[in-house]
């Protein structure tokens, strides 16, 4: 019989993702890396793609990391990752907030926060947040 | 909230991870729940209690400040 004790099934990524996560987030920073050390030339539009499919990978890879099934997906987990979820948002909020007056204090222009860099945030932000509650409760 | 799981699991002489997967859930998990870090569900402590064959009232109590 199924145990019922997980109440949150319905939000997870199949386990064996995680390790296709890993591999996505590695291809897509060895991608970035060699064209920043080997200063290849590329026209705009080249420069432009490389710089999404870098960071959409790496995007990607971490949304399959953070959401992948634990081996065990039970009640304290679900827990861990609402809390986490919930922190996160409220940091990421308060990034997007304070962000204009760092910018003024070190007299940066003032620049809004992207859609990528906002998504990138509140996923390091997660697993950071996830991983150190598991790590305490271990 | 306070809980006697471990004096329980002593008296059937059954280790954390056996208890854990008589209900389900993880070791981490009994162990969280025997160091008062975590608060288990109605249904867990149900379960618990089933393999214990006792009441959820005599494994887990309310303290002072809940």
């Amino acid at each position: 019989m199924e145990s019922k004790t997980n109440n949150n099934k319905g939000t997870r990524i199949h386990k064996h993702l995680k390790k296709m996560g890993i591999g996505i987030i590695l291809i897509a920073l060895l991608t970035g890396l060699i064209i920043k050390l080997f200063h290849i030339e590329m026209i705009p539009t080249q420069k432009a793609f490389f710089k999404a499919f870098t960071m959409n990978g790496f995007i990607l890879g971490l949304l399959f990391v953070a959401f992948a099934k634990e081996k065990i997906e039970d009640e304290m987990i679900a827990q861990m990752r609402l809390k986490a979820m919930a922190q996160t948002f409220i940091t990421a909020v308060f990034y997007v907030i304070v962000k204009p007056f760092i910018d003024l204090v070190f007299r940066d222009p003032i620049q809004d926060v992207t859609g990528q860099f906002l998504v990138l945030f509140m996923l390091l932000g997660y697993l950071l947040n996830y991983h150190s509650q598991k790590f305490s409760n271990r | 909230m306070k809980n006697t799981l471990k004096v329980e699991r002593a008296k059937l002489n059954i280790t954390q991870q056996e208890l854990a997967e008589k209900v389900g859930v993880s070791r981490q998990t009994i162990n969280s729940i025997e160091s008062e870090k975590y608060v288990p569900s109605t249904l867990l402590a149900i379960k618990i209690s089933e393999i214990f064959k006792t009441t959820v009232n005599e494994i887990f109590t309310l303290e002072s400040g809940d």
